[in-house]
């Protein structure tokens, strides 16, 4: 979690994500920065995050994205 | 429950009723038919029919942007002493052709009237069935563009120096057909159920009201084909109307369709015109026994037109 | 007479506009009566039969095309489940290493599957719709080089609203494939959700998650839904009948005969066009949502209050959302998420920075949305431009933001003030009636040719009397349509700031309500652009 909130505060800072519910229906994160964040996820947490992945449900917070991350490590 | 669907029902049908009620209420008191006789929602293109002294128009000219295109009223006149109007509209539908004659008659008794056939094939859908059904009996349906006349006409005033073409839309554009001599078939040569049903409405229509329905066909390199043409003398033959096509008649009606259409062979222009209208003149004084109104002083004022109009001819463009 | 023209094939032309009295008058209110009366099991029949029934009206023997893409993509559904229950069934008791080597080959399997679904739609997307377009070109070419051959341009009678459920149908594949719904064994289901008949001449474009259940599922008509979507349709009816209808003989003038037309005229006629567009499409998604509704099945929505987007990437987000959606989830991501361009990302990140690192691949996805979107609308030179030009200015966009940023904590603008933000709506309005001047010329060369007039002669002095004549509008008409306008405006700002206008006036006495709905309907009786002297305008998009 830690690692996932300094990604995200690395990539466009001054939100709040530990408890910020709405990243993506708020427009705190757009498309290209998902794109960035992505990669990221992908470098650091070793798992591979396919297109139909990126729905704002995965992405509205950050334990949304974590749970996201979890499942697709465990398969 | 039980009693809340009821009053929803309830609720329901007053509203309709209450609706159709305030149709019905509009339709008298704003937009009835009595008040809209004289002038109204008919298209103001030919509204200047209803200026004409009553009973002074021998012959109607129906049908779409074709017939105003290519007939001439003035020349006409200045020709054989014909008086007659052109009540064209673009794109008009035989629902509305019947519906215009419906209103002229009252008001003037043509000998002749003269539908162009383009229209013939203009597919009368069920939606425009509808509305004249129901403007039948809420009246606002067909009259409510007469919203613009209720205070006044906006500041649009008549012109009154402007010539009056009795219909006709004059243009000397030149835009040659792209291939001359070839016309290009029509995809759709079949003529409607419902179409064929306004033609016999309006040929019942005629025949009340003591005048002749003539079918013409205008010449028109887009419009016309072989097909469309033994249709049409079918359908002459089975609802007995003449049926006179301009496009057989090369000798009588020359077109050139390099100089004598304003749009590629789909309308004609005026030089077009002017020799369709010559050879319709030359018909209707060979087939049909009309008054030369040229003395008669209830139409003194067509003379003053046709002066107007040479002068318009003369210096090419509409007179501001 | 042929059996099909004996049985109303294609007889109801007329019906692909929600707004002609037999669709609203006769064949709507016989599908919702029908609907409320079948006992339960049998409503989802009917409402099929119904939609089948509206298809064979409005297209006759092409409804051939749907029922092929609909048979297809639900055996190409049913194919997906199959090997994707067997790659369970063989992975299961495997460690993960083999289990990830197995993966690859059962995926390889149903990505084959995936490609002929999309070349089957695809392929038949560009044999109706661009084979001509094609042939006219390559002709062009050969005539350059005084080849003297030339191709015939083959003509075929596109099949309406084929853009539109081709894109539902394939949805539906991706979606089987990527696991986000599961195959639908039941044919009659699929068949509903690609041809419910208020959606299928111009969308929204659903995804089957979002209506395939609602719509089978088959609720009994409740009073509230029924209102809630007469009230709807009838605020549709209002757009379109009284403002897109009208407008149509200034706009056909202006894109026909601007070769007389000043540039003002010129300006004025692509505002008004931009207008008629939005009030159009608009209007018909309000009759679509608005019918959906009282069959109690939500549906998502394809407009929200474009105008006051601040930039075009916003426009795009508000304007047409769900072609906008279809593009993003299976167009953009997919190319982004891809191994090269997320490596491209990685790259560049480190080296240009978290802004301009994703702006890379993100450009190339972009750009092939947008080059499939503007060609989604027509097969023509002013569509594709008008691809690359939204796809250019919202480039421009993500690269100027920075500087723009700078630029204002210097000058201490502060970019969230009204003054700003308006001053970013205009800008984008303007951007956008530019885009759709070039979406509506009749060819890119009129379009060049238009906006150059528009630039180079600017004046007004052809819009006089003469011309008002011509395409039979005046005062009273450019009266009604500001008013109208108004109404929306007014709507659009509510909406925008504090939610929905039903619920509003649904909280208010009755007399008062029924006062607001009773004068609707009147307004759009007497001030709608029907009958005399009007003829029926299609609804702009299901041309596409």
């Amino acid at each position: 979690m830690e690692q996932l909130l300094e990604i995200l505060e690395d990539l466009n800072p001054g939100v709040d994500y530990e408890n910020c519910e709405d990243l993506i229906d708020g427009h705190y994160l757009d498309s290209l920065l998902i794109i960035s964040l992505i990669a990221e996820l992908e470098d650091a947490f070793d798992v591979t995050i396919p297109a139909v992945e990126i729905i704002p449900d995965n992405f509205n917070s950050a334990k949304r994205m974590m749970a996201m991350i979890e499942r697709l490590s465990e398969d | 429950m039980k009693k809340e669907t009821v009053k929803k029902l309830a609720f329901s049908l007053g509203f309709v009723a209450l609706l159709i009620g305030l149709i019905l209420l509009l339709s008298l008191l704003v937009f009835s038919e009595e008040s809209d006789r004289s002038k109204g929602a008919l298209d103001p293109s030919i509204r200047g029919v209803y200026d004409e002294p009553e009973n002074t128009v021998d012959v109607l000219m129906v049908g779409d942007s074709e017939t105003y295109s290519s007939l001439i009223p003035l020349q006409l006149f200045e020709e054989y002493g014909v008086t007659s109007y052109c009540c064209a509209t673009s794109g008009q539908l035989l629902s509305d052709t019947e519906e215009i004659l419906d209103r002229v008659f009252s008001a003037q008794s043509p000998k002749v009237v003269i539908l162009e056939t383009n229209a013939i094939f203009r597919k009368v859908s069920t939606s425009n069935v509808m509305l004249r059904e129901l403007g039948g009996i809420f009246s606002v349906f067909t009259n409510h563009n007469k919203w613009k006349e209720i205070g006044g006409n906006g500041g649009v005033t008549d012109d009154e120096s402007a010539c009056d073409l009795k219909g006709y839309r004059f243009s000397t554009e030149v835009a040659a057909v792209y291939e001359t001599g070839k016309a290009k078939d029509k995809e759709s040569v079949r003529i409607a159920s419902q179409n064929r049903y306004y033609v016999e409405r309006i040929k019942e229509l005629c025949d009340e009201n003591g005048a002749r329905l003539i079918l013409v066909s205008v010449p028109s390199a887009l419009n016309w084909s072989e097909g469309r043409h033994e249709r049409l003398a079918a359908l002459a033959e089975e609802v007995g109307v003449a049926f006179v096509d301009m496009n057989l008649l090369s000798d009588e009606v020359p077109i050139d369709w390099k100089t004598d259409t304003r749009d590629h062979g789909d309308h004609l222009n005026y030089f077009g015109a002017k020799k369709a209208t010559a050879f319709l003149g030359k018909y209707l004084s060979e087939n049909v026994s009309l008054p030369d109104r040229r003395a008669d002083p209830s139409c003194e004022a067509w003379n003053r037109e046709v002066a107007l109009f040479h002068a318009m001819i003369e210096a090419d463009k509409p007179i501001e | 007479m042929s059996l099909a023209s004996l049985l109303g094939a294609g007889k109801g032309a007329a019906m692909t506009s929600f707004f002609a009295p037999e669709f609203f008058i006769l064949f709507l209110p016989l599908a919702v009566l029908g609907y409320a009366l079948i006992p339960k099991g049998g409503k989802k029949y009917w409402l099929l039969a119904a939609s089948y029934l509206f298809y064979w009206f409005v297209s006759g023997a092409l409804i051939a095309y749907l029922l092929a893409s609909t048979l297809t993509v639900h055996y190409f559904g049913i194919w997906l489940d199959r090997v994707q229950t067997e790659q369970k069934a063989a992975t299961a008791e495997l460690d993960k290493e083999a289990r990830k080597a197995l993966k690859k080959k059962y995926r390889k399997k149903q990505l084959a599957i995936v490609w002929l679904a999309v070349i089957l739609h695809v392929g038949v997307l560009l044999v109706v719709k661009y084979s001509g377009f094609f042939a006219v070109n390559v002709n062009r070419v050969f005539s350059a080089f005084h080849a003297p051959i030339s191709v015939r341009v083959p003509k075929y009678l596109m099949p309406i609203g084929i853009s539109f459920f081709s894109l539902q149908a394939l949805s539906y594949v991706l979606d089987v494939y990527h696991g986000v719904v599961k195959a639908d064994g039941n044919l009659g289901r699929l068949a509903l959700f690609l041809a419910f008949f208020p959606s299928i001449v111009e969308g929204p474009i659903c995804r089957y998650g979002q209506t395939a259940e609602r719509l089978w599922d088959c609720k009994q008509i409740e009073y509230r839904n029924l209102t809630r979507g007469a009230q709807r349709f009838l605020f549709g009816m209002m757009k379109k009948l009284v403002v897109a209808d009208r407008l149509n003989s200034f706009v056909v003038l202006v894109f026909n005969d601007y070769g007389n037309c000043d540039g003002g005229v010129i300006a004025l006629g692509a505002v008004l066009y931009t207008v008629q567009l939005y009030m159009d499409f608009s209007g018909s998604m309000d009759a679509v949502i608005g019918i959906a509704e009282i069959f109690g099945v939500p549906m998502p929505e394809n407009f929200e209050r474009p105008f006051f987007s601040r930039t075009i990437s916003e426009f795009w987000k508000r304007w047409h959302i769900t072609l906008g959606a279809w593009f993003r989830d299976y167009l953009f991501y997919p190319v982004t998420a891809s191994d090269k361009m997320k490596k491209l990302t990685s790259s560049a990140r480190k080296k240009i920075g978290n802004h301009y690192g994703p702006l890379l691949a993100g450009s190339v996805a972009l750009f092939c949305v947008w080059l499939s979107n503007g060609l989604w609308h027509g097969s023509d030179w002013n569509f594709i431009f008008f691809g690359m030009y939204h796809f250019v200015l919202i480039l421009l966009g993500n690269l100027i933001a920075p500087p723009v940023r700078w630029i204002n904590r210097k000058l201490h603008v502060n970019p969230e003030c009204f003054p700003y933000r308006l001053l970013q709506m205009i800008r984008t309005t303007v951007l956008v009636v530019i885009g759709e001047l070039f979406f509506r010329a009749n060819g890119l060369l009129s379009g060049l040719e238009m906006f150059g007039k528009m630039v180079t002669e600017f004046s007004v002095s052809s819009f006089n009397r003469a011309f008002f004549e011509k395409c039979g509008l005046d005062l009273h008409d450019l009266a009604i349509v500001f008013v109208t306008v108004a109404i929306v405006f007014a709507v659009s700002v509510w909406q925008e700031t504090r939610g929905s206008v039903r619920d509003l006036i649904g909280r208010r006495h009755v007399a008062i309500r029924w006062t607001i709905w009773y004068a609707l309907i009147l307004f759009v009786l007497v001030f709608g652009a029907y009958g005399f002297g009007y003829a029926p305008v299609d609804p702009l998009y299901a041309q596409f």
